[in-house]
């Protein structure tokens, strides 16, 4: 099992490929955590995984060109997309593989950044549904 | 229904000029309304309105 950097994650949002205007991603999976404790001589709590909850954070680099991040992004703002997260832009396998999802996009940032900097947009979308993993 | 990338970004794994249909558009999940906001893709063919036939009622 080998260690990753990161270089070559691919991120496709309403399935364009918006890669290289993002500079950090995070998928993230939870779940409610359910008390289920009940009188019993192993005097410790007992758990059970509730509802999950996943969100997607991304940090775009904000781009006005035509077809770009501003004119991808802010169509969609207000509804659901599919997303598509691969660690490497390269053929999906077990050891690269691909996470498929519907994500709400609730917030948007048109303009973020200070003098000097680069204008970003940092967003962190919650997911509707599951996380489908796929690994071909 | 039929349509033109005029994306500079890869769309659906296809590129500039490339066309793509409205099925696999779906079947990828995309929001097509979207997608021609955004000037990713362009119905391709033309208009869809028919056309009306000389003499008759407008």
């Amino acid at each position: 099992m080998a260690r990753i950097v990161l270089t070559n994650a691919k991120v496709t949002i309403n399935s364009v490929n918006l890669s290289d205007h993002i500079g950090s991603v995070i998928l993230s999976t939870s779940n409610d955590v359910v008390d289920t404790t009940g009188f019993s001589s192993t005097a410790a709590r007992a758990r059970v995984a509730g509802l999950s909850d996943n969100s997607l954070t991304l940090e775009f680099h904000q781009d006005y060109a035509t077809s770009n991040v501003e004119a991808t992004i802010f169509p969609l703002i207000g509804t659901t997309t599919t997303v598509v997260v691969i660690p490497v832009d390269t053929t999906v396998s077990a050891t690269n593989p691909s996470y498929t999802f519907t994500a709400l996009v609730a917030e948007w940032q048109p303009l973020s950044g200070a003098v000097g900097e680069l204008a970003t947009a940092s967003v962190t979308w919650p997911i509707s549904g599951a996380i489908t993993k796929a690994v071909a | 229904m039929t349509y033109t990338i005029i994306s500079e970004l890869n769309v659906c794994n296809k590129i500039k000029g490339d066309t793509i249909t409205e099925k696999e558009l779906l079947n990828a999940g995309a929001n097509i309304e979207a997608l021609i906001a955004g000037n990713h893709i362009k119905a391709s063919g033309g208009t869809t309105k028919p056309a009306i036939q000389e003499g008759a009622y407008k």
